[in-house]
């Protein structure tokens, strides 16, 4: 097939058969092995056999593409597209002078090098991991995940060294246990680990896993083969419950695998002794009470009354357990153990018979039992027959107690055997523990978890599997529910991928096996196909095919197969190397194509979702590039990279690239849901844009935008106003501006008001913590330096070491984690006079001992002095004042630091009447106004041309 | 509709910004509404399957436009408020004729209410004392006496009411509202969660969008804070207006110069000046301050009340779903001394509740206000065994009841009266069963929509608030 075109040969392809079938179909065209579409001429180059296919879609489509992006929207595009970070103005210069080929050829090689480029691309990688820095919603327990942070930088380093992809995706699967592995590979298990933990529900953090894997590196639905078999992709409940038994065999491990083989420092290693001894406590905690609470059901009475408690109904089991401690879940273990047991059993097949019966039968029946089968002792207790079951009862109490000082006795199991109702193992200590137990159980797991959430780096752990032994066998589980169990399932890939005619695995769990199964065979081709496409889009706003993460039958299919199945193989024959496939795209003409005709407001009606890619596309930036651009534009933005996390949002802002950002999976930054930030929830395949008045909210007034524009203004050269207009032009936009524009500039300028003088209303309150000894007559006060929008914290993020929950909100706070750390509002007095002080503290919490708070004046020194605990009290004190004296409201968490959240507006009043309420005068730091300079600034930063990609 | 609305908000918009010396043809004055500032149906934020916030008609003529759904979060007893079942008296402190039916926790005898009940309205409806307010309306409430949903433990059951599903992250019924309809107001957001002082259990994920576009999932205001710029954030200009206004132009200017018409350039600007006029509009819709002492006496005081003004506010300004929780955690989960605890929380509520109806009523909105009331479950009509570590062991208090319980719809043009009920013990739905799904099906359709057509394409298949159960209830649509 040749054609001729204005003359010229063109590259004309043979079709390669791919037949597309939109119905169910047995085999998936996704999962066809990969062949090389043939040209003729043969065009060895990828690029070149890119625009060719991309010519021939719209030469059907009878359309002429728009010409190349001017020079400097090439760079700007290629840097913000690359690193996520714009080229600078001199940058832009250097190659708007000399815009040729190999120029551009050099800059796209320099960029794909550089560690900004791995940051960014790493973060693409991190929404189809669903990364996040926190478990979920849990009710109680410490939601950080203290080590997620390992899996991004292992990201990043690997992107930054160019890992071939098929090692990138068998390390995430089995990095701790592939022959071919660093140590340090274990990290990239976090790909499994880090999602949500739906309160535990196991089969729901599985299902998870597996569908991070069928949807992230398969393109495959898998996770709808749950409950039944896949509607319209060949996919059944076994093979999700093939792959499925691989993750429900990899089990969670409480001893993680240090990362870093450095010898820790001397801080680091008092800090690991620190975390020893804090879990150290919790699982002495545990076995100590737990030996209390199993004795405490062996006692004559107890027993008595849980063997009349097996046989009681609804009534009577209220009657029981109005009368003293009753333990459900002791019961129906003594319910279960009795059911168990025979009628003739030596030891308690008499109660078992004479247990149920009504006290009128009682006597009839006791006459007809035949005790030669039972025990001498048990037989003993008809001895005087007893008159009724309560009687009987106690013998028997009696009788099994006792035997504790004979192990080999046939009456011990009873209380003390292995199988005894007793005998409930640590781990179910909630089972036992009453109230004040289990707070105080989970208080000291907290206190190790919050410590474990500020480790530092040197000491960061691996988040990984570790295979069960033995192996247990997987059944489907039918209609999904675990409780309906049918067949057994073997652990392997899914049939359309081979799993049938490949063996089951057989190593452990299989995930090593899995590993390679997915970087191979059948599987290759589809991996292959799935993560071009996805580069594709990451790189054009839309992949080939339009649904990233669907290759199945409802999928779309792709709009230029052929270029896809290229792209696919030579990706695999060039080693699977990302920076290949990049650099092949970039240089492409269709990717270097202008994205719009300036001033056209012509709407692209044959084509208006740009399917022909007659041009580039053009986008939003996404919400960690329009942060990193705003902080590079204002030059402040922190190049260090790696380590824990950075709380966003929190004043003062960090400046690390959002990457480093912390991910609250529960409850994000408002800033990151206006601006598009990812959804962690589970993976997703690809971003959503919206224009909504909170971004315009977060444009105008966030402190963050504010900080930025008069950080630039602040750096302006002194020189003429016109010159500085210029200079301000080019550092947000990367450019020189038209005369004209640089004219709007200077005349705005000129209308801009003045920046009122804004002096802070005086505002007597400001929020500390105390460090000293209790009982506060003279507490030091240190102001509390981080502000969330919500609260004055200690630290960025909390808990931490040393000040724990430590902060103050408009109503109220949390004290520090012992009783010489506390929370102080000081409210310094402005005017001489008499004043009243009132207000009332709430301390919700039952649980723990409630917190103390105190009033302490800096001359008078403690005035007021209450514990409070689930309740209230109230304070109306008068006292007399004089200028720059303090009144600090203290409030410390009592002896024990658990559930200690409070709530204490006070409100001083004057005699002359005026009055300060905490609340009112509660205030983040000072965002002043900006200057005019500041608020030219500022509108650069709104511009289109700033937050889109040219 | 729309376009009237947009006319409507053209005079204030304009001398809004005029007052700040913008030139009347400083500014494109088309309302982001019109047909002419949407475009085609090709999203105009670039390609992609974005979402907007533009009003839009639903499938089917609809009775209701707008939502407030008041959660007793924790889960109120239907035997103490709307469900009497004298016949409980019978078995007081006694086992009941039939083996409980097992709960989150063990319980054991029959625990008969200890509420008064009396007759109310002309259909002489049954109410406890805890609701003798909100009975006033009795000839408005449709009460759904056999309501039922899967599981018996808090975080699936709030997920379920509020997302239709118990564990997974799925979209809230006010996101898929949202999407259906869109926002009629300007300067609020379309979906706000109110709760004071702290979020229900499950937090955020209650108003979810999940894998719609983040634009559907709900603003949590905390109704502690009464100042609108405490309410919503980044409100407060930092700026002086008149600096902003002249930002505007200047930003207009440039945009003009780059691309004169592009529509990418002109949405952005537009969405700018919204944010502009929300500063001076949203405190506005949010300052309860200016309401008078009159509105006071039917709301009561404290903080429900100032929950249901600002949710009856809201309604009035276009907003299209505003759900409002009683209290952070789990308020009404009453396992001990449910007497005291659920006399407490009823008086907070009562009044504010009768108050809000009264006052749709009279502004004419309860026609298009689908007012939904109820908690994630009932109670069980036993007495709940101490669990130690869980509750305090008193035997005065009911556990968690998934099998029957009772919820009331009102306006929207749903039908008042009583539909199904519980079996004569009230344990489980007995006459009529209506699932969580089925009630979801049931408002859907109150507000226009074929429940099994409105869907969202995500991970290969089209989801939808009911999955693949909900059935319209017609003894409640009328």
């Amino acid at each position: 097939m040749f054609r001729r075109v204005n003359g010229e040969v063109m590259l004309i392809w043979v079709c390669v058969c791919l037949v597309f079938s939109q119905g169910q179909s047995a085999e998936l065209w996704s999962v066809r092995p990969l062949v090389r579409p043939m040209l003729r001429p043969p065009a060895e180059n990828t690029s070149l056999a890119i625009d060719h296919f991309i010519s021939q879609g719209l030469l059907a489509q009878h359309r002429q593409p728009l010409p190349q992006a001017t020079p400097r929207d090439l760079l700007i595009r290629i840097h913000l597209d690359l690193t996520g970070l714009p080229p600078t103005a001199l940058e832009v210069d250097a190659f708007v002078a000399n815009p040729g080929t190999k120029a551009y050829a050099a800059v796209v090689d320099r960029l794909l090098k550089s560690r900004p480029h791995a940051e960014h691309w790493a973060r693409h990688w991190l929404d189809v991991a669903r990364y996040a820095d926190s478990l979920g919603y849990a009710f109680l327990e410490e939601r950080t995940l203290p080590f997620a942070w390992t899996y991004r930088d292992w990201v990043i380093e690997a992107l930054e060294t160019d890992m071939p992809f098929d090692r990138f995706v068998q390390f995430q699967i089995a990095g701790d246990q592939l022959p071919d592995a660093q140590p340090k590979d274990k990290a990239g298990l976090g790909f499994l680990t880090l999602g949500r933990r739906f309160l535990n529900n196991l089969p729901d953090i599985l299902d998870d896993r597996v569908d991070v894997v069928g949807r992230g590196l398969l393109g495959l639905t898998v996770s709808c083969a749950r409950c039944h078999d896949h509607k319209h992709d060949p996919i059944t409940m076994r093979d999700y419950y093939g792959l499925y038994s691989i993750f429900a065999n990899s089990a969670e491990s409480k001893e993680l695998p240090r990362l870093n083989d450095e010898v820790p420092d001397v801080a680091a290693r008092e800090f690991a002794k620190e975390q020893a001894r804090r879990d150290q406590v919790v699982a002495e905690f545990v076995r100590l009470r737990m030996e209390l609470r199993r004795d405490s059901f062996r006692t004559r009475a107890e027993v008595k009354r849980y063997l009349l408690a097996i046989h009681a109904d609804s009534g009577e089991i209220t009657k029981l357990a109005s009368e003293g401690e009753f333990n459900p879940f002791v019961w129906e273990k003594w319910k279960d153990f009795l059911d168990e047991v025979p009628v003739s059993d030596p030891v308690l097949g008499l109660w078992r018979q004479l247990g149920p019966i009504a006290p009128g039968e009682f006597s009839k029946r006791l006459q007809a039992i035949d005790s030669s089968h039972f025990h001498p002792l048990v037989a003993g207790l008809l001895k005087p027959p007893p008159s009724n079951r309560e009687v009987l009862a106690e013998r028997y109490a009696d009788l099994l107690v006792q035997a504790k000082s004979d192990q080999n006795g046939p009456l011990y199991a009873v209380l003390f055997g292995t199988k005894s109702p007793m005998n409930v193992p640590n781990e179910l200590a909630g089972k036992l523990f009453g109230r004040a137990d289990r707070d105080q159980q989970r208080d000291l797991q907290r206190q190790a978890d919050e410590w474990r959430a500020a480790t530092p780096a040197v000491l960061a752990c691996a988040m990984v599997l570790k295979d069960k032994s033995p192996v247990a066998v997987q059944k489907v589980m039918r209609r999904g529910n675990p409780g309906a169990l049918g067949d057994a399932v073997v652990p392997r890939l899914p049939e359309v991928l081979g799993g049938l005619d490949t063996l089951p695995f057989i190593q452990g769990s299989g995930r090593a096996e899995l590993a390679k199964a997915l970087t191979s065979g059948k599987a290759r081709p589809l991996l292959a196909r799935v993560i071009v496409n996805r580069v594709w889009a990451w790189h054009f706003a839309e992949g080939l095919v339009r649904t990233p993460s669907d290759f199945g039958n409802r999928g779309d299919l792709p709009t230029h197969p052929e270029l896809l199945e290229l792209l696919a193989f030579d990706f695999v024959a060039n080693g699977m190397s990302l920076r290949w496939l990049h650099k092949t795209i970039l240089q492409t003409d269709v990717y270097r194509r202008a994205s719009h005709e300036r001033g056209s407001m012509v709407l692209d009606e044959v084509d208006p979702d740009n399917r022909w890619l007659a041009r580039q596309n053009r986008r939003r930036l996404d919400f960690e590039s329009l942060r990193d651009r705003l902080l590079f534009a204002a030059g402040t933005l922190n190049t260090k990279g790696g380590g824990p996390a950075d709380a966003l949002f929190t004043a003062p802002f960090p400046h690390r690239r959002t990457i480093y950002g912390f991910v609250d999976r529960q409850n994000l930054p408002s800033a990151w849901v206006a601006l598009d930030g990812p959804n962690p929830d589970s993976h997703l395949p690809k971003r959503t844009t919206t224009l909504t008045p909170a971004q315009g909210l977060f444009w105008l007034n966030h402190p963050l935008v504010i900080e930025a524009s008069q950080a630039l203004a602040n750096q302006l050269p002194k020189a003429t106003e016109r010159e500085k207009c210029r200079h301000l032009f080019r550092a947000v936009l990367a450019g020189d501006p038209s005369e004209k524009e640089t004219t709007a500039l200077q005349v705005a300028l000129a209308t801009m008001p003045e920046a009122p003088f804004v002096k802070r209303p005086a505002n007597p309150w400001s929020h500390g913590m105390g460090v000293g000894v209790p009982g506060w007559d003279s507490p030091y006060f240190a102001p509390l330096n981080f502000f969330t929008g919500e609260s004055w914290q200690a630290t960025p993020l909390l808990p931490r070491p040393g000040t724990g929950k430590l902060q103050l909100t408009a109503e109220g706070g949390h004290p520090g984690p012992n009783p010489s750390v506390a929370a102080i509002r000081r409210f310094t007095v402005p005017q001489n006079g008499k004043v009243t002080l009132q207000g009332t503290v709430f301390h919700p919490d039952y649980r723990g001992d409630g917190i103390q708070v105190s009033i302490v004046h800096n001359r008078e020194k403690i005035i007021w002095q209450q514990k409070v605990h689930n309740g209230r009290k109230t304070h109306d004190i008068n006292l007399v004042v004089k200028v720059g004296d303090t009144i600090d409201f203290v409030t410390d968490c009592g002896k024990d630091p658990g559930n200690d959240a409070f709530f204490w507006s006070p409100l001083v009043q004057f005699d002359s009447l005026e009055t300060y309420s905490a609340t009112s005068g509660f205030a983040g730091p000072l965002t002043p106004p900006l200057d005019r300079w500041g608020l030219l600034a500022q509108t650069l930063f709104w511009t289109t041309e700033f937050q889109w990609i040219p | 509709m729309d376009s009237l609305n947009s006319r409507e908000q053209f005079p204030s918009r304009r001398s809004a910004l005029a007052q700040f010396g913008m030139g009347i043809g400083g500014l494109a004055f088309a309302s982001l509404n019109s047909p002419e500032a949407t475009g085609r149906a090709s999203s105009p934020l670039g390609p992609g399957k974005n979402g907007d916030l533009f009003p839009r008609p639903p499938h089917k003529s609809a009775k209701a436009k707008s939502v407030i759904h008041i959660f007793l979060n924790g889960g109120p007893s239907h035997l103490d408020t709307f469900d009497q079942k004298p016949r409980l008296a019978r078995y007081a402190g006694k086992s009941l004729p039939r083996p409980n039916l097992p709960t989150e926790r063990q319980t054991g005898a029959c625990f008969p209410s200890p509420f008064r009940f009396s007759q109310y309205g002309q259909s002489g409806l049954l109410v406890s004392e805890l609701f003798q307010e909100t009975a006033c309306h009795a000839d408005d409430l449709c009460i759904i006496r056999s309501m039922k949903t899967d599981l018996p433990n808090h975080e699936p059951a709030l997920l379920m009411m509020n997302c239709g599903e118990s564990r997974q992250v799925r979209p809230s019924f006010g996101s898929w509202v949202l999407y259906g309809l869109g926002c009629e107001a300007q300067n609020l957001p379309g979906y706000v969660a109110l709760c004071p002082g702290g979020q229900p259990i499950q937090e955020a994920q209650n108003w979810t969008s999940a894998f719609l576009p983040a634009i559907y999932q709900g603003s949590y205001l905390d109704t502690r804070h009464t100042s609108p710029e405490r309410l919503i954030g980044q409100l407060r200009p930092v700026n002086p207006l008149a600096s902003q206004a002249r930002q505007l132009a200047l930003l207009e200017q440039l945009e003009g110069f780059n691309s004169p018409d592009d529509r990418i350039e002109r949405q952005r600007l537009k969405n700018m000046e919204l944010a502009f006029r929300m500063q001076m509009e949203a405190p506005e819709a949010m300052d309860l301050s200016k309401e008078s002492a009159k509105t006071w006496q039917l709301y009561g005081d404290g903080v429900q009340a100032r929950q249901m003004v600002l949710a009856r506010r809201m309604v009035e300004r276009g907003v299209r779903f505003v759900q409002v929780f009683h209290g952070p955690g789990q308020p009404w989960d009453s396992h001990d001394d449910l007497e005291t605890n659920h006399r407490r929380l009823a008086l907070e509520l009562d009044r504010a509740v009768s108050g809000l109806l009264t006052d749709l009523k009279n502004r004419g909105l309860l026609e298009s206000t689908l007012v939904v009331w109820g908690g994630e479950f009932g109670r069980t009509p036993t007495v709940e065994l101490p669990t130690p570590g869980s509750n305090l062991g008193r035997l005065n208090g009911r556990d968690h009841n998934p099998y029957g319980f009772t919820m009331w719809v009102a306006g929207g043009g749903v039908r008042p009266g009583v539909v199904g009920s519980t079996d004569e013990l009230g344990f489980k739905a007995e006459d009529n069963p209506v699932h969580v799904h089925d009630l979801h099906a049931t408002l859907l359709h109150q507000l226009g929509f074929d429940h099994e057509k409105l869907v969202y394409r995500h991970a290969a298949r089209d989801f939808r608030l009911t999955d693949v159960h909900g059935r319209v209830v017609p003894e409640i649509t009328g």
